[in-house]
């Protein structure tokens, strides 16, 4: 989590409580990030499973849907590194291809529920009243509804692929990005810059749209990216759940579902893709904590 | 003053909580009872002395509830198996042999008198009588499943009060062997005791009970001995209802893998359900059964096929196309991925485990694996590049080789799609009659009742379906004259069978591709000679007594 | 202090009933025909409109939503399965202790290992623990359950020969399930609990404390450990809840016959009842764990509890909108 090493601490001057992410500009912003060494780990990580994603053509050695049933449930080896699954298609290849699944779910997912919590977060705090009142009384509703559950339910009603999958994934972080935003707006309400613009006479769209919402940006970057970690896990129970995206498009979750039946003679085949689920949700996480270290101004002092 | 009030609002918390725990002191008892039955069975796992004793069967298929009717599952069978029984069971040659019935006389014209014992009680000291049958039959009717076996049945009636009497009007061969078979009897009196058709609690004339003490819904299912079992004439007791445990215990293992660790690690003595890919565990090379193991062959009427969509609003309908894929399919290739050294490719398309299909019905050669002709037949067919859709039935038997189907069209360039909906969707999707959701099915029709070549073909019964159409979606009466041949009593023969898959294989309709054998897997506790495997013929039963 | 509990209690009842009336939407428009699966593979028109009829699908929409309210709120009645025939309140009350025996061990294994782990990396920061149980933590929140499940049933079940692979018959049955789903909370306990530490060690009172003197183990435990366990108590209280009906997954590995399983089983076979009064069920329970929570607060804080106490007239955010956030952030 913080990360902040020591000498930081003690060359920075200490800021006040109050100040928020405009007063640091996105150069300090990226030059904190930049000294934390466990972060930018992490996001090398990500570049490099991105990478891996983009040029998934590139570097596969074999076609990620080409069954060979003869070399089924062959061992790691020269030929195939990480092993051949059920169908004898070649695990590394398929962990490639499955970069592009996994890291895009989980990156829309977050983005989505993002987004849509942000609009609804914007509203109940622009109207309040009774629309505030509305949009939380949702929100509630949402979140007593089992996480697992609803994702399932929403998921079959809408059928298998990636855009329902989506939307089931990002269903449930809306709520809590409606709840970061709205108290974040309540704070923010009540500071000086506010007051002095509406006594220059801005509207209160205005002042919502140019002043708040920036000011509200770094917990939603933080909920965000720490999101998109949580989504690539849900997104993986989800397919083993059966659900989600399906065979024989190659997801990692799928593909630790597919290996259970194989569990004990050939585990390299549930093993491997459940690694990378782990490191690439490591990654995002380890991203997001230095996200939230180089945004917040109170972890620095 | 300030204390109180702390320790209200403490307790009150702790109200909250203790609510939200009611259910836990239910669970308390359920895990000491789990543990007790447990030690039991541990026990019977390491002494193999005969007589009496308990046994662990392992299913994949949750019994649910107790209800008799409904489809059935591997969890399902054990559970009737104990608790209920038929008019007549089956013996290993498919003939039926008295079990609540005496016997059974054909009248000719499709009638049938059958004859009860007279001293039958159920567990709870019910007396059944030939009115309780049709009773049952009703309940039967109305359940909706296994429609075949009283779809003519045209008339039933208690004759006396321990004779009935069916007409069936026309006959279709096997129909009343499996009613008879396999619909699971209660009494009028019992049934209507509950107010939840015996979801909950079972009262059958089997030889065992439900010991609801012991059983963990969803986990564990205990049967215990009756010790005041109606059939007391030695002549009748047999194989199906010897009551040759003191106990039996169903354990619900919904993963196959699981399972058959289970069977490795000695959790459960014997199980149905190991899955096609971990037979290889329990077995030599040579198929025989590893050390430690006892494997059991019952027959299986299921076999793997394509059902094509020869509508207009298909790609399928073009019958260049639907032979293409027939013979783009290695279906000997796909057999030993899904099947290891157990399965066999089908000769033409049926079971040859069905009671009147046989080898010798094919025709040599059987859409052999040509992907070249088939290359060929794709050009001269009218497909220019659709998406064809596979609907895939939703059982593993199935699933396994869905994407391999989908690997050899891609191969002769007929892109596919895979839809592998969920039962319920999946239902929905087949019974849809314009014929514009899918192009393929990829179908296992397994079940009760299969056991005679036109009955797993009944997709092909033009006649049960509203829209004139069967399930390759456009009428052929040709087709439905064959098939009447072949099902009718008078006139199934190995010729009718014979002409009705030729016609199939001619027009290409249905593609068989393979079929397993079943195996029962027991550890080392079930050995020959204190142990009766009881499969009957028309593949609807399991159990294992010591 | 009551006239807040009853009025959260009343709160709750609007909430349960859009709970009830989303899901019932939802299942009534998911493609799939539950009369269809009751039937099975073959059946005459008849047939399917005397089902439809008996299980009360034929009526339109909001007939069918006004029933399902009626027999739910009114009557306390579930229904019957539509598949199995048993009585859906039973069953699920017959499955919902594992699954609440799995939460509430994850639950004590987060007071018991995360909470001392996170206050170690707090007093220790930047040092050798704090990078351990920093790492320790990363690694819970950020590895599957369920894939840790089944190299565990590898290991410990047939490697090993330790402990069932599956089912609930023994309690260490529930060794392997508690620990593969207590994972992702005891890591993200730790992290929370580190954070909150870290956030009240720097505040000015434990300054003002450390400079008066007083004994460095005191300051810890009297003064900032009781102010850092109001979010302490939230994250345990909200993941306690989720718990309920997320250890689906992991009741699939391990073979548990829990209420999520058994929801989603219900799901796939569109046995409507059982869904719908699962989730219901599922949603009364959280809604009364938050309550518990909350009422908690009051016994810790006495602040909050001046606050419920005359709540009559200020609408307050459930919790304090940082823990809200800080719970939010760390999973």
């Amino acid at each position: 989590m913080a990360k902040t090493d020591g000498s930081t601490v003690v060359l920075r001057e200490p800021l006040p409580d109050n100040r928020t992410w405009r007063d640091g500009t996105l150069g300090t912003v990226i030059c904190q990030f930049t000294r934390n060494k466990t972060a930018l780990v992490g996001l090398i990580i990500i570049l490099a499973l991105v990478l891996m994603a983009i040029f998934a053509p590139l570097l596969a050695p074999y076609d990620y849907a080409v069954i060979d049933p003869i070399n089924a449930n062959q061992s790691p080896s020269a030929e195939h590194w990480f092993g051949t699954d059920a169908y004898g298609r070649d695990i590394l290849s398929r962990i490639i291809y499955g970069a592009r699944y996994s890291l895009s779910l989980g990156v829309l997912a977050s983005l989505f529920g993002t987004c849509v919590g942000v609009i609804f977060g914007a509203i109940a705090g622009y109207c309040g009243g009774q629309v505030e009142n509305l949009i939380l009384r949702i929100c509630d509703i949402i979140q007593s509804i089992p996480n697992t559950l609803l994702c399932i339910v929403v998921s079959v009603t809408l059928g298998n692929g990636f855009l329902p999958t989506i939307i089931a994934l990002s269903l449930y972080s809306i709520p809590e990005v409606v709840r970061i935003l709205r108290a974040n707006l309540l704070s923010l309400r009540e500071q000086e810059f506010v007051e002095a613009c509406r006594a220059i006479n801005c509207s209160n769209l205005r002042i919502l749209v140019s002043h708040l919402l920036p000011n509200s940006l770094s917990p939603l970057i933080v909920s965000f990216s720490l999101g998109i970690g949580m989504k690539i896990m849900s997104s993986a129970g989800l397919s083993f759940l059966g659900l989600g995206i399906q065979e024989p498009i190659a997801e990692w979750g799928a593909m630790i579902a597919g290996g259970r039946a194989q569990l004990r003679y050939a585990p390299h085949v549930l093993i491997f893709p459940g690694i990378f689920v782990a490191l690439t949700v490591m990654a995002f996480n380890i991203v997001g904590d230095g996200m939230r270290d180089a945004l917040d101004p109170k972890l620095r002092r | 003053m300030k204390n109180t009030k702390k320790l209200a609002a403490l307790l009150l918390a702790a109200v909250m909580l203790c609510m939200l725990f009611t259910g836990c002191g239910s669970s308390s008892t359920d895990t000491g009872s789990g543990s007790d039955a447990a030690t039991g069975s541990d026990g019977t796992a390491t002494s193999t002395s005969a007589g009496g004793g308990e046994l662990i069967i392992g299913c994949s298929s949750d019994i649910g509830s107790m209800y008799p009717f409904g489809s059935a599952t591997s969890g399902v069978k054990a559970k009737r198996l104990f608790c209920y029984e038929t008019l007549f069971w089956m013996d290993y040659d498919g003939n039926p042999q008295p079990l609540l019935a005496k016997s059974y006389e054909s009248l000719g014209d499709g009638r049938y008198s059958i004859e009860l014992f007279d001293y039958i009680y159920d567990s709870a000291g019910n007396h059944m009588t030939a009115d309780d049958i049709i009773f049952t039959l009703e309940r039967y009717i109305e359940d909706g499943q296994n429609l075949n076996n009283y779809s003519t049945l045209v008339n039933y009636e208690a004759t006396g009060e321990y004779t009935l009497e069916l007409t069936y009007d026309p006959e279709n061969i096997g129909q009343f062997k499996t009613l008879v078979t396999n619909m699971h009897c209660v009494t009028e009196a019992a049934w209507n005791s509950t107010d939840d058709k015996m979801a909950s609690y079972p009262i059958g004339t089997g030889g065992y009970v439900l010991d609801t003490a012991s059983t963990i819904a969803g986990s564990t299912y205990v049967f215990t001995r009756r010790d005041d079992y109606w059939q007391t004439d030695e002549a009748y007791i047999n194989d199906r209802n010897r009551q040759t445990l003191d106990k039996a215990t169903v354990k619900i293992i919904t993963d196959t893998s699981t399972l058959a660790i289970a069977l490795q690690t000695g959790e459960i003595d014997y199980t149905a359900d190991i899955a096609a890919a971990d037979r290889g565990l329990f077995t030599n090379a040579d198929g025989t059964a590893a050390d430690g193991y006892v494997l059991i062959n019952a027959p299986n009427n299921a076999f793997c096929h394509l059902l094509f969509n020869c509508g207009e609003n298909s790609p399928m309908q073009d019958i260049n196309l639907r032979r293409a894929v027939c013979y783009a399919i290695d279906a000997a290739a796909c057999n030993v991925n899904v099947n290891g050294s157990f399965g066999s490719v089908c000769f033409a398309a049926t079971n040859p485990n069905l009671l009147d299909a046989d080898e010798s019905m094919g025709n040599g050669s059987y859409f052999e694996y040509d992907p070249e002709l088939a290359a060929s037949l794709v050009e001269e067919s009218s497909y220019n590049g659709e998406t064809i859709v596979i609907l895939v039935q939703p059982t593993a038997f199935v699933k396994n080789c869905a994407a391999l189907v989908q690997q050899y069209l891609a191969q002769v360039g007929i892109t596919v799609e895979l839809d592998e909906p969920d039962m319920a969707l999946y239902r929905t999707t087949r019974k849809d009659e314009t014929g514009t959701l899918y192009d393929i099915e990829l179908y296992g029709s397994a079940g009760t009742g299969n056991s005679y070549v036109y009955e797993s073909l009944q997709e092909l019964d033009q006649e049960s379906y509203d829209s004139g159409m069967s399930q390759i979606h456009i009428p052929d009466d040709e087709l439905y004259s064959l098939y009447q041949a072949a099902s009718s009593m008078e006139t199934n023969s190995p010729e009718t069978v014979k002409a009705f898959l030729d016609y199939l294989e001619e027009q290409c309709y249905v593609y068989g591709m393979y079929y397993e054998p079943k195996f029962l897997f027991g550890s080392d506790v079930i050995k020959e000679g204190n142990a009766v495997i009881y499969c009957d013929a028309v593949f609807n039963s399991f159990i294992v007594e010591r | 202090m009551t006239r807040y509990v009853v009025k959260r209690l009343l709160m709750m009842i609007p909430v349960l009933l859009c709970v009830a009336i989303v899901i019932f939407t939802i299942m009534y428009f998911a493609p799939g025909d539950p009369v269809a699966l009751v039937l099975g593979d073959h059946y005459t028109e008849e047939q399917y409109i005397q089902t439809a009829a008996e299980l009360g699908l034929d009526k339109p929409f909001f007939v069918q939503l006004g029933i399902f309210l009626r027999d739910t709120f009114l009557r306390l009645d579930f229904g019957t399965s539509y598949v199995l025939k048993t009585d859906v309140a039973t069953e699920l009350m017959a499955r919902l202790p594992r699954t609440v025996i799995i939460a509430t061990v994850c639950c004590l294994l987060q007071i018991v290992i995360a909470i001392p782990l996170g206050i170690a990396a707090a007093t220790h920061q930047n040092g050798a623990v704090d990078k351990l149980c920093v790492g320790l933590a990363m690694f819970g929140i950020s590895v599957p359950g369920f894939w840790i499940g089944m190299l565990m049933i590898l290991l410990f079940s047939l490697k090993l020969g330790w402990l069932p692979s599956s089912g609930v018959q023994h309690w260490y049955s529930y060794i392997m399930p508690c620990v593969a789903n207590s994972l992702m909370g005891v890591g993200g306990m730790t992290r929370m609990t580190r954070s909150q530490m870290l956030e009240v060690i720097r505040s000015d009172y434990v300054v003002t404390a450390r400079a008066k003197g007083v004994p460095e183990r005191s300051i810890l435990y009297s003064h900032a450990l009781p102010n850092a366990l109001i979010p302490i108590v939230t994250y345990i209280g909200t993941h306690f809840g989720r718990s309920l009906g997320g250890t689906v997954v992991i009741e699939t590995v391990f073979g548990i016959p829990g209420i999520g399983y058994y929801i989603m089983s219900a799901v796939n076979n569109r046995d409507y009842p059982i869904v719908r009064g699962g989730v219901t069920l599922l949603a009364l329970l959280f809604c009364l764990v938050v309550l518990a929570v909350d009422i908690l607060y009051a016994y810790i804080d006495p602040r909050i509890k001046a606050q419920y106490e005359n709540s009559g007239r200020k609408k307050k955010p459930r919790t304090p909108p940082k823990a809200k956030k800080e719970a939010a952030a760390n999973g």
